[in-house]
């Protein structure tokens, strides 16, 4: 599966996401995901399995498919508790 | 007594046994015309001290009787005052008589050891002073101490090696130390019976498996003796005790310890301290740990070198290796102001100037540490040692060898080639061959293959076509430079293409083209190497740090934040007015979490240069002015490109990840802190 993590420019806090994904995949030991960033206008329908946005770009970003929204970019508690209930749920992890 | 030249002259002839005056010629720089007339006056000089004539009309080789041989070496160099020395070895000299003087001297000394009159002694002075009072030591006179030196004993030493360097430069240079030398009847009374100077390095290179730099061991072989002459009058050095322990500590004691083992007279630890100073400039570096900070300061200076020059150094383990060598002990002369004359420093700096410079350039890291100037002859021969890597056939730096293969005639390799070499001149593109004889040439004679269709290698093949388009081109390129240069090819490319659409289509949203252009062109998929990218803390230096108590409106912060870079000329001013319509139009995006905001847009919109800068504000600002998520730091982000900037980003992430951290920043009171702080996390991976 794939994991997009979505800002503004694709240059800052969407790296940043990545990164902690990352970080909190290898740290569950789960393996097979790919994380990317990009910006908002490179991300479309169908380039990946679930979408990780901050919470002004909400609104922008509905018709993406499966979507995590943070309240805080750089707080890893919140994104870890979202992608591990979303894991489950999809019977990933 | 004989002048400086024949006595040169006679030096040759009788320590080169069986010359011809044609290889007499080419050794000295003489004319033929010169040797006869030098060699009638040397006979002259003969004939004085009742000794055979040298035979060299109607010889084919000059071979002088052996008396003469005998003569030299036994009677001739103790006696000094038969040679003549010219002006230029005069203050030299002069100075290395004072640094040594082991009596009262007055100008009745010079009167003798030059032979010359009073009037030129006191000339000699007046020039040898004029000469050292550069290096703030001083030719002094009283009717105590008669001539002497006055100054710190460590820059009188200094410019005795200085001298001892110039001297040994000039063609009567070793007759000059011989003659100064023989003056004060070293080396009796000084060191233990027949130890020369050479058999104490050789020991040292024994016993101790030290490597030297040979071009610095010759004048470090003659200073040992005057610096021993120096000392025998108890004029030591005098080192500030925590500097002193340092050095003892070193690997080098027990070298230095042996040196002066051969001193017939006690000295003071201080002392081996000094002659520890000069080991170390002295030896090259040997393997290097991993932790060692040169080595990675070499490292730096290979990649900053690579940069500014776009060249891609092969051998990259063993040349580094090799710098290392060569830096360590000129870091050490520098730091212990060893000096180094470097005879070729105005030819390299007159046909080498642009790699000239660039050494300047990649050396500022080590002033900084030294916190004094690199000189220019260190620099020379640093750039000797780049110029080396550069001229090394085996590097192929420049000029890479491709190859064009063309299944249907030569024509189409004709068009390809002519594109290809307009786009990369660091490519020669010699051979242009069909599918059929693709296969018979060996396989390390290229180093790249354009082809217009595929072929089966293990070499890098691109595939093109006969006539490239625009956006061909600049895929092309976008490639290879990356791929082979590892940098961006030149930057205002995508305006020329912006121009060419123009002049064919009417372009209705000029930025979004631009935009779209640019993540086609840009090779963009996040995951590009991030190993040679800046860190954390080259970025964010203490200039690029603001602290505010408090600020009026949330604008005003993006332009406070953005000032520095704005200053340096990384970001243009347009690139901060877009950051603000970014955020006026997509919201507050820039929070990134409670009270940190990372104000940036995208490269196109004016950024120069990979920057990043800090602003903190006592009082936080709302952005937006909406009332929520008031912010109180501000980290401004210019990236060139959507990967150089990832390794420092990263390690921003890991810094921001730590609450603590997040508190620290919200709280800090200097830029120390700031700096402290963002140097602990520059190192840590991405």
């Amino acid at each position: 599966m794939k994991i997009l993590a979505i800002c503004g420019s694709g240059l800052g806090s969407s790296f940043m996401v990545e990164m902690n994904i990352n970080d909190i995949l290898k740290a569950e030991n789960i393996e097979n995901i790919e994380v990317e960033h990009s910006d908002l206008s490179s991300a479309t329908p169908g380039i990946a399995d679930l979408y990780v946005v901050a919470k002004d770009l909400e609104d922008s970003c509905t018709n993406l498919g499966d979507m995590i929204v943070l309240n805080n970019i750089v707080d890893t508690d919140e994104l870890k508790t979202k992608l591990l209930s979303y894991l489950k749920e999809k019977d990933i992890s | 007594m004989l002048e400086e030249r024949p006595s040169y002259l006679l030096e040759q002839i009788v320590f080169n046994q069986s010359l011809t005056i044609q290889q007499l010629c080419e050794k000295t720089n003489l004319t033929r015309r010169q040797i006869e007339y030098d060699l009638n006056k040397i006979n002259a000089w003969l004939k004085e001290n009742e000794l055979p004539s040298i035979h060299y009309s109607g010889v084919k080789q000059v071979n002088p009787p052996s008396e003469i041989k005998h003569f030299i070496i036994n009677t001739r160099f103790k006696l000094p005052n038969s040679t003549y020395f010219s002006y230029d070895v005069r203050d030299f000299m002069t100075y290395l008589f004072l640094f040594t003087r082991q009596e009262f001297i007055s100008s009745q000394h010079l009167n003798d050891f030059f032979v010359v009159s009073r009037n030129t002694s006191i000339n000699i002075i007046k020039k040898t002073n004029k000469y050292t009072e550069k290096q703030l030591v001083y030719v002094n006179y009283t009717r105590n101490k008669g001539y002497h030196l006055k100054g710190t004993e460590e820059d009188k030493r200094t410019l005795a090696l200085q001298c001892i360097t110039n001297l040994l430069q000039k063609k009567s240079g070793n007759m000059a130390i011989r003659a100064l030398l023989n003056y004060w009847n070293y080396p009796s009374n000084i060191v233990f019976s027949d130890v020369t100077p050479e058999n104490i390095i050789d020991n040292l290179k024994h016993t101790y498996k030290l490597s030297f730099v040979e071009g610095r061991l010759k004048d470090f072989k003659v200073f040992l003796s005057f610096y021993f002459l120096r000392i025998s009058k108890g004029k030591f050095i005098s080192y500030h005790s925590t500097s002193k322990q340092q050095l003892l500590e070193n690997k080098m004691y027990a070298p230095a310890k042996d040196i002066l083992d051969h001193v017939i007279f006690t000295i003071p630890n201080d002392e081996i301290a000094y002659v520890i100073t000069h080991l170390l400039g002295l030896s090259l570096g040997d393997s290097p740990t991993k932790d060692d900070f040169l080595f990675n300061l070499c490292e730096k200076m290979f990649y900053d070198f690579e940069q500014r020059t776009c060249i891609y150094l092969k051998n990259r383990e063993q040349n580094l290796l090799n710098l290392y060598q060569h830096l360590k002990p000129a870091y050490y002369r520098i730091m212990y102001r060893i000096p180094i004359i470097n005879v070729l420093l105005d030819q390299i700096k007159h046909e080498h100037s642009e790699l000239f410079t660039i050494i300047r350039e990649i050396v500022l890291p080590i002033e900084d540490i030294l916190n004094t100037k690199f000189p220019e002859d260190e620099i020379g021969y640093l750039t000797i040692y780049f110029g080396s890597l550069l001229e090394n056939p085996k590097q192929e730096l420049n000029k890479l060898e491709a190859i064009i293969v063309c299944p249907n005639g030569i024509s189409s390799s004709l068009m390809l080639k002519h594109q290809l070499a307009s786009l990369f001149g660091n490519f020669n593109f010699e051979k242009m061959i069909s599918v059929e004889d693709f296969n018979t040439i060996p396989i390390d004679s290229y180093d790249i293959i354009f082809s217009t269709v595929f072929l089966e290698t293990d070499q890098p093949l691109f595939i093109v076509n006969p006539l490239m388009t625009a956006i061909e081109k600049s895929l092309l390129e976008q490639e290879i430079y990356s791929r082979f240069f590892r940098t961006k090819p030149r930057k205002p490319f995508i305006q020329t293409l912006l121009k060419e659409i123009k002049q064919y289509a009417v372009i209705h949203d000029e930025q979004g083209l631009k935009k779209k252009l640019h993540a086609l062109l840009s090779n963009d998929n996040g995951k590009a190497d991030r190993g040679s990218h800046p860190v954390l803390d080259e970025l964010i230096t203490e200039t690029m740090i603001e602290i505010k108590p408090a600020i009026d409106d949330w604008e005003a912060a993006i332009h406070c934040v953005a000032e520095p870079l704005i200053a340096e000329q990384i970001i243009e001013t347009r690139y901060v007015d877009a950051i603000i319509s970014k955020v006026k139009n997509y919201g507050p995006y820039i929070i990134i979490g409670p009270g940190i905001a990372i104000p940036h847009a995208r490269p196109e919109d004016g950024v120069n240069k990979i920057g990043m800068s800090i602003l903190k504000l006592d009082q936080p600002i709302h952005i937006l002015n909406n009332g929520k998520e008031p912010v109180h730091v501000f980290i401004c982000i210019a990236a060139i490109d959507n990967v150089t900037h990832l390794k420092a980003m990263a390690q921003l992430t890991r810094l921001l990840n730590v609450e603590e951290n997040q508190r620290i920043l919200k709280n800090v009171t200097s830029k120390h802190e700031i700096l402290a702080l963002i140097k602990k996390y520059s190192h840590t991976e991405g």
